[in-house]
């Protein structure tokens, strides 16, 4: 594989590791400011599910920047 | 845009069912409880073996799908729900590359979204897809030649006269006159007509059953048939 295919495959697969937390975080800010979401949900879970994921992305990066 | 007059599923008897099929467990409780705020029940499924279970023993309305599974390909489990149940199917994927999004609709998805995605577009797409396949109720009847499928009535005919099928013949041919030209292999008609309890069946017994089938179909001119398809499976040809 070229470099630059190398690196365009890299990209891609970092993307596609960081779609999934993203969307999990995405959801609970939409659950949060939805006015019928909101309170059907716990805000501290909420919160915290949202502190795990900033967490796994964070560890996405640091390994793709490591390796 | 108003979320309120935007975002709710309704159906005109009761709350629209919702399977959702998604392995990440986060993401899977917060599009659950908005779903379920926004009037759905929602049925959950983490992988392909679940999913299936769950299809087979609650009346679902519609599948959000995500393709990317960890016991298999979801585009597997598309293909069969297009085949079988002919469930409406959303499809949520991480893989937004045109090749895969062509290869989704191309199996039947009903529509397609890239992660990462809004809830409410979710609630949407689902409302959407909801809307369109009931202005096209499906025909209750197949008509190939000689033959017609009642699926309503669960039964079969050829030349008007019923032929007495066991319940798997039936479903077996259903599925496969539900895609006509479509060869599935004998693993994939397993898990589409025999479901959660494909784990206890060999392929052969995919083989026996149709080997029956063709018994009691017996259509003189030859069409349509079960094909056998060399190293792959079946194919219904109309």
């Amino acid at each position: 594989m070229s470099d630059e295919a190398d690196y365009r495959a890299r990209v891609a697969a970092l993307a596609h590791q960081l779609r999934n937390p993203l969307s999990a975080i995405q959801g609970a800010l939409d659950l949060l400011r939805d006015p019928v979401g909101a309170p059907a949900c716990e805000q501290q879970e909420m919160l915290d599910l949202i502190e795990r994921q900033v967490q796994a992305m964070s560890q996405i990066i640091d390994h793709a920047a490591s390796s | 845009m108003d979320p309120s007059s935007a975002s709710s599923v309704g159906k005109p008897s009761g709350r629209t069912v919702v399977l959702l099929v998604e392995d990440e467990r986060d993401l899977r409780h917060v599009t659950s409880t908005y779903l379920q705020a926004h009037g759905c029940r929602v049925v959950e499924a983490a992988d392909g073996r679940q999913a299936r279970a769950r299809l087979g023993s609650a009346e679902i309305d519609v599948v959000v799908l995500d393709l990317g599974l960890p016991d298999e390909d979801g585009l597997v489990l598309l293909r069969e729900l297009r085949g079988g149940a002919n469930l409406p199917v959303v499809v949520v994927t991480g893989r937004g590359e045109e090749p895969d999004r062509v290869v989704g609709l191309e199996l039947g998805a009903d529509d397609y979204l890239v992660k990462p995605f809004s809830q409410r577009e979710l609630v949407a797409r689902i409302s959407a897809v909801l809307r369109r396949s009931r202005r096209a109720e499906p025909a209750t009847v197949l008509r190939f030649g000689p033959l017609a499928i009642d699926t309503d009535a669960r039964a079969a005919f050829v030349r008007e006269q019923p032929i007495t099928l066991t319940r798997l013949e039936y479903e077996l041919l259903a599925f496969l006159a539900s895609s006509p030209g479509r060869s599935y292999s004998r693993e994939q008609l397993l898990n589409a007509v025999w479901g959660s309890s494909s784990e206890w069946q060999r392929a052969d017994t995919v083989s026996e059953h149709v080997h029956r089938l063709r018994r009691k179909l017996t259509i003189d001119d030859g069409r349509p048939r079960i094909a056998t398809v060399r190293g792959i499976g079946y194919r219904f040809d109309p």
